[in-house]
């Protein structure tokens, strides 16, 4: 009788285990599967913006733009293929033209009395530059709103 | 409590027949839990054992462990260059509307929304919400972005409409090859309707071989040649000669994908695969290597080129007159006609056209783009049209075959397939190779080339240190059945490094006219080669080619070529010897 009895409190005790056990594992389950799809939701979001990001990137980086923008604001032109240097040695000892920003104020400071051998140094700019038309000014979202049109209605 | 106590149950027959119901109704019941539970326990024996092993060939995961059916990440995949710069990418766009009755507080709504949209004013946007109606736009195909920030503000009455836009990034610079989509999502044009079941289907992008660099210097050439010279449209193309790979092919005017004008004929149309025209001189490349190939033609051949031919009531002349014998490599130079139609006779009609038959000039090209020309050959051919086709006039054939015919010779003599789809898995199937000439007549043909840079019709595009070759090619258009002596086709067939040909750069400016930079003249040497020249001066720089020290075809046919000296030398002899 009593053994019966103590095997009876056993197995209420691992019955109850077993239940609070099970509650747990699907309470877990139920809230990864809350946390995963929150993730998925959010990773579909992100590869969204990355694909808009991607169109917009190579937007502004077409190549009639750049070229524009380079000529507008660097100065820069097409090479020819006479400027293409065959030897490493050939290249000219470049001009300094990137002073960092504390030493480019420390010398306009320091040498404004004889300024004349900075200014020598940097690059000159090209005086006439092509203006980008109205299209290579455009704007990603401008591109994007006039998809369709623009209009309300 | 002891109701149930069996020394208190008074024994009765009443009583007891009410106990043995109970009992009966006991065992009942848990006759039939127990029958339940084998039951239970049955099935659970079918279900993991019988039917677990029966089924072990088919794949069995939990619901959660299976992955969820991929979404596509777009209606329609992506079409990039052979870098992968996107060209065409369809992208998820909301329009934001409002329904102005669900909106209590209006004022609040239209700040709110200004704050996010900038373009839009104030007052206009409280117009917009105070209308009686119940749908009003508020703003058209916004990012992902701004629809996340009105998302936040939570106002009521502010939705939005989800649509997929295709974008094309590059804009009208490679139109043509990509071609656009309509409203519906179709392709219906270039590769888009080229490939518009793929696309559909696919997440994977499709790779061409356009190089959106080599691209645009291409059509900033042509459009500069066509602005320059005040031509009515023009064409152009950079093909690698051994790959068949179409590096930039462009076609002038173009259009806008993002805003096609169905009316717009003229920009819709492809010049470079759809349209057919008579080629002109450079077409005297088939010729020429012909006589190589097949009348085993030395360079030493000589063609007399003193007199026009009259064929009928058809009189060919040469178009920069030399009035003298001239010898094969002469003939090519100069760009004589006369010569050319000699070459063609050499040959024989039947060789001929099966000559260019094999390299693919008379039926229309493959490519995947459906904007495809098919040439028009005269039949039945005849002897005269032999003679004419010499030159390049009576036969119409597109660029694209131009071109990939001519790299066909230049790459040494193996038979291109144009493609504008970058194949990686594509390896150089030799057994597959068809060979046109044999390497004998290609390096010949190379040599011819560079003679005409060097010293003939092609001056303007050389290149020093890429040994450029190419042959001019200057059409009369025909204008009612009358060829017009001031209505010009002028193309330029370049190809660089001569020695080793890798690129084949093609351009063709329709009716130029003469400037006065230009002395008047409105021939290929004068338009089109400059125009060349810059584009592979492009794409020296692009790619990085390194400039050679030799030029090693440039005068290897000079001994060939009479210099000014000379012909003048013979002139006076020949005026002695009359006397």
């Amino acid at each position: 009788m009593r053994l019966f009895r103590i095997s009876n409190l056993l197995s209420l005790v691992v019955a109850t285990v077993f239940g609070v056990l099970l509650f747990w594992t699907s309470q877990a389950v139920q809230q990864k599967e809350q946390q995963l799809g929150a993730l998925k939701k959010n990773l579909a979001q992100e590869t969204e913006t990355v694909r808009v990001l991607g169109v917009e990137w190579d937007y502004l980086n077409r190549p009639q733009r750049l070229e524009k923008m380079a000529a507008e604001h660097l100065g820069m032109e097409l090479p020819s293929a006479t400027e293409v240097v065959k030897n490493v040695n050939d290249i000219p000892e470049p001009p300094a033209l990137v002073v960092p920003y504390n030493e480019a104020l420390t010398q306009i400071v320091s040498t404004q009395a004889a300024p004349k051998t900075a200014q020598q140094k940097t690059i000159p700019m090209k005086a006439e530059t092509i203006s980008p038309s109205k299209a290579d000014k455009q704007s990603f979202d401008k591109l994007i709103q006039s998809l369709d049109g623009g209009t309300d209605e | 409590m002891n109701n149930f106590n069996r020394a208190k149950i008074q024994v009765s027959g009443q009583k007891r027949s009410v106990l043995d119901m109970a009992r009966s109704r006991l065992m009942l019941l848990s006759l039939f839990f127990i029958l339940t539970y084998i039951v239970v326990a049955a099935r659970i024996v079918d279900l993991t054992i019988i039917q677990g092993e029966m089924k072990k060939g088919e794949e069995t995961v939990s619901m959660l462990e299976a992955e969820p059916v991929q979404k596509k990440t777009a209606h329609r995949a992506d079409i990039l260059d052979r870098n992968g710069i996107i060209l065409a990418r369809s992208l998820k766009t909301a329009s934001l509307y409002a329904d102005p009755e669900l909106i209590p507080d209006k004022q609040i709504v239209a700040k709110d929304l200004v704050k996010i949209f900038p373009e839009l004013t104030y007052g206009e946007t409280l117009k917009k919400l105070q209308e009686p109606r119940r749908f009003v736009w508020i703003k058209r195909n916004m990012t992902p972005d701004d629809q996340y920030k009105i998302l936040y503000l939570g106002h009521p009455g502010l939705s939005f409409m989800e649509e997929e836009r295709r974008l094309y990034p590059q804009g009208p610079l490679a139109a043509h090859v990509v071609g656009f989509t309509n409203t519906d999502d179709h392709g219906l044009g270039g590769l888009e309707a080229g490939f518009d079941k793929l696309l559909m289907e696919s997440d994977e992008p499709l790779m061409t071989t356009i190089d959106v660099r080599i691209q645009h210097a291409l059509r900033r050439e042509t459009a500069s040649a066509i602005k320059k010279f005040n031509g009515l449209a023009g064409a152009g193309m950079v093909m690698n000669v051994n790959t068949g790979e179409i590096l930039a092919a462009v076609s002038l005017p173009d259009f806008d994908p993002h805003k096609v004008n169905d009316k717009d004929k003229d920009a819709l149309f492809n010049r470079l695969t759809l349209g057919v025209f008579e080629p002109g001189s450079t077409f005297k490349i088939f010729t020429t290597a012909a006589v190589i190939e097949n009348a085993g033609a030395g360079m030493g051949a000589t063609y007399d080129a003193t007199k026009p031919l009259k064929v009928g009531r058809f009189t060919i002349s040469d178009y920069h007159a030399e009035k003298r014998v001239l010898t094969l490599p002469e003939v090519f130079m100069h760009s004589s006609n006369i010569g050319s139609v000699k070459m063609a006779q050499q040959v024989g009609t039947d060789q001929f056209v099966n000559f260019l038959s094999d390299l693919g000039l008379l039926k229309a090209p493959d490519i995947e783009i459906p904007e495809v020309g098919a040439p028009l050959v005269p039949k039945p051919w005849k002897e005269i049209n032999t003679m004419t086709a010499a030159f390049g006039h009576g036969i119409a054939v597109s660029p694209l075959q131009l071109v990939s015919a001519s790299a066909s010779i230049m790459n040494g003599g193996i038979l291109v397939k144009p493609t504008l789809v970058l194949d990686k898995t594509l390896k150089k199937d030799k057994g597959n190779s068809v060979r046109v000439v044999s390497e004998k007549t290609a390096h010949r043909m190379r040599q011819l080339m560079r003679l005409v840079v060097t010293g003939g019709t092609g001056g303007k595009a050389d290149v020093a240190g890429y040994n450029v070759g190419g042959k001019t090619g200057t059409a009369e258009k025909d204008s009612g059945g009358r060829y017009d002596q001031n209505k010009l086709r002028s193309s330029f067939m370049a190809f660089f490094p001569a020695e080793n040909p890798k690129y084949a750069v093609y351009i063709l400016v329709d009716e130029p006219k003469g400037n006065k930079e230009s002395y008047g003249y409105a021939t290929a040497g004068w338009v089109a080669a400059p125009a060349v020249k810059k584009v592979i001066e492009s794409i020296v720089a692009i790619e990085g080619i390194k400039p050679q020290d030799s030029d090693e075809l440039g005068g290897t046919l000079d001994a060939y070529v009479k210099t000014k000296e000379q012909i003048a030398k013979e002139k006076q002899l020949a005026a002695l010897t009359a006397h």
